[in-house]
């Protein structure tokens, strides 16, 4: 069971990785037709092009979670303070300099949050793959539990999920508010 | 040193925010721009700085005509803008990437020990009182000693302690190396304090309405009598600006 799970977070951490790029791509709107198509229409299109193992499913997982962490992030970039912005006009950075050195770090607390929430999309979408055809996986677990009028196992495999799913979330949460700490904001508990 | 010959500047929605302004600064003078908000007193800190671009005239740095944000300016803002994700030596540093990293550091360093923040490089912004994020912004501006140092109503968000206090430093600041120095305000006890030469402003359009050369010795002691004196004048000068029209038709520029 172990190995599934972890089987899958490879999947979730591939989809993260590709998530990673959107300021490259902050610059077509292109994305925002193809942000509206759902993500699980693309699944016939990826069994015939790609399989049925592995590929197709990095793939739908990847669709399905770069387009909200792609719009939070450029969400943030739009937000960040114009008079930061000036002080690095001052400096005369480039456009390079400017997005790597203010842009980007300013953003950082919203990106962060947006990689929480696609971190939980992704889950959502492990499932979604698996639904379409796996031999192994919790989206199997919950099939197979189904098929065979198992309810013990589709409940061990939901257990499962809230476990993998807070895990993986504290620890992008526990790398996040290091990265954040120079964040002077209000934090619950503070008086 | 700065030289402003026939500025003229036009925002895109048609307001003319400044007209026909001449300057002439010499170098190591302290001229104070003063004048009522809205008169266009940051819009012409702006255009020389670089960060917007005249629609008339010129304006000389050195004899240079400034293009764009030069080095040889060094801006202060009313806030002082540090990257809250940086120390404050990292602050200070952050415009030095031509330098090489112990260059910067030692440069820093300076800065930092003339402003009196030496035991707080490590500090994060958020951890500076109000006076001494605007001295740490102080210190990024001059740490590669431009020749001219623009400062917009650097003091206006502080407290009238601390704002005095800064006063004093920054006449203490320009002993260091004797830079320009534009100052934007609407303090006319800041002006006075400060400036070889207050330029009365008006608006709208901004033009200069009056130059009033302040011939004292400093340290200058508020409330003596021709410390009075020159306040009357400038005050004098004010009033007899043209006063703003009603704001809201006219469109005041916005804050920048």
């Amino acid at each position: 069971m172990g190995i599934l799970a972890r089987c899958n977070c490879g999947d979730d951490v591939g989809s993260r990785e590709r998530s990673l790029t959107p300021v490259q791509a902050a610059l077509r709107p292109t994305l925002q037709a193809l942000r509206s198509i759902p993500s699980i229409a693309w699944i016939p299109l990826f069994i015939l092009w790609f399989g049925i193992f592995e590929t197709p499913k990095v793939l739908l997982i990847a669709f399905g979670v770069f387009f909200p962490v792609y719009l939070t992030l450029e969400g943030a970039i739009a937000n960040v303070d114009r008079k930061l912005v000036e002080v690095g006009r001052i400096y005369r950075f480039s456009t390079f300099a400017l997005i790597r050195r203010i842009l980007l770090p300013a953003s950082l607390p919203t990106y962060i949050i947006g990689l929480r929430g696609g971190l939980g999309l992704g889950w959502m979408f492990v499932v979604a793959a698996e639904f379409m055809g796996a031999s192994n996986g919790f989206g199997y677990l919950l099939i197979d539990g189904q098929m065979t009028s198992r309810p013990a196992i589709i409940i061990a495999s939901i257990v499962l999920f809230a476990v993998c799913g807070k895990l993986s979330d504290l620890a992008l949460a526990t790398l996040g508010s290091r990265l954040i700490s120079w964040q002077d904001g209000y934090s619950p508990g503070e008086t | 040193m700065l030289t402003l010959s026939n500025v003229a500047k036009t925002f895109e929605d048609g307001l003319l925010a400044l007209d026909q302004i001449n300057l002439d600064v010499s170098a190591g003078e302290i001229v104070v721009v003063i004048g009522g908000s809205g008169c266009g007193k940051s819009t012409l800190l702006r255009v020389i700085a670089g960060l917007e671009s005249a629609t008339h005239g010129g304006v000389f740095v050195a004899g240079h005509p400034v293009t764009g944000p030069g080095a040889d300016v060094g801006v202060v803002f009313q806030e002082p803008r540090l990257m809250p994700w940086l120390t404050v030596e990292e602050n200070v540093r952050f415009g030095l990437a031509s330098f090489s990293s112990d260059e910067a550091k030692s440069l820093a360093n300076e800065a930092l020990a003339r402003v009196g923040l030496s035991q707080f490089a490590e500090a994060l912004p958020r951890q500076l009182s109000g006076g001494m994020a605007q001295r740490a912004a102080i210190a990024r501006a001059l740490v590669v000693k431009p020749p001219v140092l623009l400062l917009d109503e650097p003091f206006s968000a502080l407290d009238a302690f601390t704002r005095l206090d800064l006063q004093e430093h920054l006449l203490d600041l320009w002993g260091w190396y004797r830079p320009t120095l534009l100052v934007v305000t609407h303090d006319i006890e800041e002006a006075l304090t400060l400036a070889d030469r207050i330029v009365v402003m008006e608006g709208q359009p901004g033009r200069i309405a009056a130059e009033v050369a302040i011939d004292l010795a400093r340290p200058r002691t508020r409330g003596d009598s021709t410390f009075n004196e020159s306040r009357e004048t400038v005050l004098a000068e004010l009033s007899d600006a043209r006063p703003l029209e009603a704001l809201g038709t006219t469109g005041v520029a916005p804050t920048r």
